[in-house]
């Protein structure tokens, strides 16, 4: 199954176009996420960075199909993964999908392994929902998976509360790529563990990212570890993706407010200054967006264009894109140079 | 079934949602007034005091509940009777309606007792912990483990008949769960920080408790206390039923049954009644129970 | 795990006792003994000739010693003392009335559990819509149905009126044990149901479960495979109970559709003040309740291997290596 697939796999491994997705709650309409459009090719790592609440994990959820029903509603937009509509696929094409074409794997690991099942079942299981294998194949399968992220193969018979946290992302690592994935989200998969154990599991993504040429969504709010793990970036805000590009492109000729105030908040060890700067004012109530860009309010650059309508994204150059209003004027550039 | 029936995590809906503010007994009242079968329980549940607490005015207790009037005995439902009459020609309705009084009356004593005692051995067990807490919970859950019916046999057969011994007897098979609601309450008020906060301010002991225990365990007592007052109605009536519970004539619903137990072929009214009203009674406290509970109930279940 | 299994066994030794010893002093309270029954109303005898009637039923020595003579008697010979009105002994008319009791029990529980689990499921599952709302209302109105009431309102439209079922009494036949079995596993099938509803409803919001979508699972096998097996606690837990309380003799529903049960057993013998076996029966149900209880404690470890590892307590398995 899985081999097949690799050869008949596509270069692009995802395309979304224009998606929005609103939530329905005790009759407030949340719009969590807002024409969001990008596309994703094998290898590559695309960093999605953003504030909580900024639309980030939804995004990565519409590609699973996932999303709650209610209360959450798909109201628009194309997604493709390896060639494959998403949004008209059934239950059983999208039983398929998951997990053999697209893995995710979730922020928080002492949540995330179901407490009555064994690791090495639970690896086990993506095995036989994919393949025509017997159990003991897949737990064969299972333990060489156990290996591969680092822990010994006796320990597929434990349970997870037997684990550590690091070790409890490993597995949960091992059942996202089972099957051999062509793209994996990985939904800030480090947010939960210490600062060292941090920097094992980044490590061991990176490696088996490698092995597997697989293309990764990296959602964090921690731009050190996009600069260390991805080669593309899209900065989120409110719903939208306010600027994209490659790292070189965000990082070093950044351009948009938000992503400069981003950079702006981060303590800077050689630069040490008396107060930091934080963005000031609040991501907007998504239950009542403002009618022209949503950063405006906390924007310093703002005009009244960029608080009339919203902006439009514009092609800086062929990776780099940009969603801001102010730049309609000639000559406009924030403060944070090139570099 | 739509294809997604993943349901939202709690984190992911509590980012969502914001509340309006408003004072916690208002919001309580409008939350509960929200369930129509609640509000519709609650009337039926205030109905039903009203009659028990009038029934004496209302009846000459002589002449309408115990007098006897063969000339009329079995006769079926009718204008005149509405419920019909007895073996020994007594008004079925006018029995049943008197007897809330004593069924009622069983069931909120009983549950009272249960509190009393429950409250207090649940708040000395969390407060001084050790062999104290270990010997009040193990007599609990003996007791606990025993089924009530079983407890109030046991009780009734030994201590004997009467409306006082049946309310002992249902009051002390209530204590268990009133026990585990105030132990767990002085428990995780016991273990925050902010009583720590407050004795290093000084405050006494005896103040801590009460201004932050007592809240604590205040909504799932009032919930405990409204669904065990229906349950001990039920037992009070099945008691009675046996034979274990009140002494004749007393019209308590379970008695009225037992009596027109044997005559269920012919004239089966005389048991019908008197279980509709048990169970109507016991319902709508049910219901009033459910409301209280989810209306008490942080909202946060989406 | 078996040393926890010896454990629980032996925690039980003075629950019994204690219960057994507190059922003991009940009847012994209760007004009215053998002797003023013999004696009756109207014969007179003798200060000398009382005594000896006292002696004759073994009631002239203190409390304990007699507390001590019974437990002895039941513990190395199976005897509970004899029936005041027949001779009979006690344990002999209790394993009479076993069969009957054991039928009713597990018919009403198998109703239970046949009919609550998938309701409660599928409240859980479609929380909030019609179908939810009437099973809630249902269980309801199961839970606040006095059992006898409905026992008896079930005897008069279909044993009476249609003739569908007999009256009452244990006739061997299936015929006869569905009316009871309906009545009893009413009040079960609402309670089951509502605490597989809500024990569902915690499980369901999971976020393992969102793992297991993730892995491109079936929402069947999300829910029975994943979900159900989480919330089987609470659902054994009161199958369990039920189980183990409908075995020990459902007084009520015994009584109403006059089942020879040991529940009927019991109220025969407290109405006809026969205190040896209202005392045996009672003690014989705490034990039999107390044991029932144990083997679905035991059935947690099996279902739940957190539970599991606390029962065997290995400690030298806890490696948290990071």
């Amino acid at each position: 199954m899985t081999e097949e697939k690799k050869t008949g796999r596509t270069d692009r491994v995802l395309e979304v176009k224009d998606l929005t997705v609103r939530y329905e709650v005790d009759g407030d309409v949340v719009r969590a996420v807002n024409d969001v459009s990008f596309t994703l090719d094998a290898g590559q790592t695309l960093g999605l960075v953003g504030e909580t609440g900024a639309g980030k994990t939804t995004t990565a959820l519409s590609i699973l199909k996932l999303i709650p029903d209610p209360p959450g509603i798909v109201e628009s937009g194309e997604i493709t993964v390896c060639g494959q509509d998403i949004m008209s696929a059934t239950a059983q094409q999208m039983q398929k999908i998951r997990g053999a074409d697209v893995s995710m794997i979730f922020q928080d690991p002492m949540t995330s392994l179901d407490p009555v099942f064994t690791v090495g079942q639970q690896i086990a299981e993506s095995y036989l929902l994919h393949a025509d294998v017997s159990q003991a194949e897949a737990m064969e399968k299972a333990c060489e998976m156990l290996e591969t992220v680092g822990i010994p193969r006796e320990r597929a018979k434990e349970f997870p509360h037997q684990f550590s946290g690091g070790m409890k992302q490993r597995v949960v690592i091992a059942i996202a790529l089972a099957c051999n994935p062509a793209l994996l989200i990985a939904d800030e998969p480090t947010t939960a563990l210490d600062v060292t154990i941090q920097a094992q599991v980044l490590e061991l993504m990176k490696d088996l990212k490698r092995q597997y040429n697989m293309a990764m969504i990296m959602i964090t709010h921690d731009l050190g570890i996009v600069a260390d793990v991805c080669d593309r970036v899209a900065v989120m805000y409110a719903g939208r993706i306010v600027e994209m590009g490659t790292l070189e492109d965000v990082f070093n000729h950044t351009r948009h407010p938000y992503t400069e105030g981003l950079f702006n908040s981060l303590p800077n060890i050689n630069a040490r200054v008396d107060e930091l700067t934080p963005i000031p004012g609040q991501m907007p109530d998504p239950t009542n967006l403002p009618k022209g860009c949503a950063f405006a309010p906390r924007c310093r650059y703002a005009t009244e264009a960029c608080r009339a309508k919203l902006p439009v994204p514009r092609r800086i150059s062929p990776t780099h894109m940009v969603a801001c209003t102010a730049y309609e004027q000639e000559g406009f550039h924030i403060e944070r140079r090139d570099r | 079934m739509s294809e997604n029936t993943a349901v939202a995590s709690t984190a992911e809906v509590s980012a969502i949602k914001k509340y309006k503010k408003r004072s916690q007994g208002a919001e309580i009242w409008r939350r509960y007034r929200q369930n129509k079968g609640a509000m519709l329980a609650l009337f039926v549940v205030i109905a039903i005091v009203l009659v028990a607490v009038f029934a004496d005015v209302i009846l000459d207790y002589d002449t309408d509940v115990i007098g006897q009037n063969l000339m009329e005995s079995r006769q079926a439902p009718s204008l005149r009777h509405l419920f019909g009459t007895d073996e020994l020609g007594r008004d079925i309705f006018f029995r049943v309606l008197y007897g809330s009084r004593i069924s009622l009356a069983v069931g909120i004593v009983a549950v009272m007792i249960g509190l009393a005692i429950g409250m207090l051995l649940g708040c000395v067990a969390g407060y001084y912990g050790g062999a104290v807490e270990n010997v009040i919970m193990r007599v609990v859950d003996i007791i606990g483990a025993v089924p009530s019916m079983m407890m109030g046999i046991a009780i009734v057969s030994a201590l004997g008949v009467g409306t006082g011994n049946l309310m002992l007897a249902i009051g002390i098979t209530s204590v268990p769960q009133f026990v585990r609601i105030s132990r767990a309450a002085v428990l995780t008020v016991r273990n925050q920080e902010y009583v720590e906060a407050a004795r290093a301010i000084g405050q006494s002991e005896a103040k801590i408790i009460f201004s932050h225990i007592v809240p604590n365990c205040l909504s799932p007592i009032i919930v405990q206390t409204t669904l065990r007052t229906a349950s001990a109605i039920v037992e009070a009536s099945s008691l009675s039923f046996l034979g274990l519970g009140v002494k004749v004539p007393s019209p308590e619903w379970g008695a009225l049954l037992a009596a027109g137990r044997g005559y269920v072929r012919t004239a089966p009214y005389m048991t019908l009644y008197p279980g509709l009203a048990i169970m109507v009674t016991v319902l709508a406290l049910n219901m009033v129970g459910d409301g209280l509970r989810d209306a008490l109930d942080p909202k946060l279940r989406q | 795990m078996w040393r926890y299994v010896v454990k629980r066994l032996l925690y039980l030794i003075p629950v019994i006792i204690g219960i057994s010893f507190l059922v003991f002093v009940l009847m012994d309270i209760a007004p009215g003994d053998i002797v003023d029954m013999k004696i009756g109303e109207d014969s007179v005898l003798t200060e000398e000739q009382i005594a000896d009637l006292y002696a004759q039923y073994g009631l002239d020595k203190p409390l304990l010693v007699r507390y001590f003579n019974y437990m002895k008697g039941f513990v190395l010979h199976g005897d509970l003392g004899k029936s005041y009105t027949t001779g009979e002994p006690v344990m002999k008319l209790y394993l009479q009335r076993v069969p009957s009791t054991l039928k009713l029990a597990l018919a009403s529980v198998l109703v239970s559990v046949v009919i609550s689990i998938p309701l409660g499921i599928m409240s859980a599952m479609r929380r909030g819509s019609l179908a939810d709302n009437a099973a809630s209302f249902g269980t309801l109105l199961g839970l606040s149905i006095p059992n006898f009431w409905l026992g008896l309102v079930l005897i008069i439209y279909f044993a009476l009126k249609l003739h569908w079922f007999p009256t009452g009494d244990d006739d061997g036949t299936l015929k006869s044990l569905i009316l009871p079995a309906i009545t009893h596993g009413t009040g079960l099938t609402a309670s089951l149901g509502r605490t597989t509803r809500s024990s569902m409803l915690d499980v369901v919001r999971q976020d393992y479960l969102r793992t297991v979508r993730a892995k491109g699972a079936s929402e069947r096998r999300v829910i029975w495979g994943h979900a159900l097996k989480n919330a089987m606690i609470p659902i054994l837990t009161v199958v369990g109970t039920q189980l183990a309380a409908a075995l020990g003799g459902s007084t009520i529903t015994e009584t109403v559709f006059s089942w020879p049960g040991t529940g009927r057993l019991l109220m025969d013998s407290i109405n006809g003040r026969d205190t040896p076996i209202v005392t045996g029966v009672l003690i014989l149900k705490v034990i039999v309740i107390s044991l029932v209880m144990l083997a679905v404690d035991l059935l947690y470890a099996a279902v739940d291997p957190r539970i599991r590892a606390q029962y065997t307590k290995s400690a030298k398995r806890r490696r948290k290596v990071s």
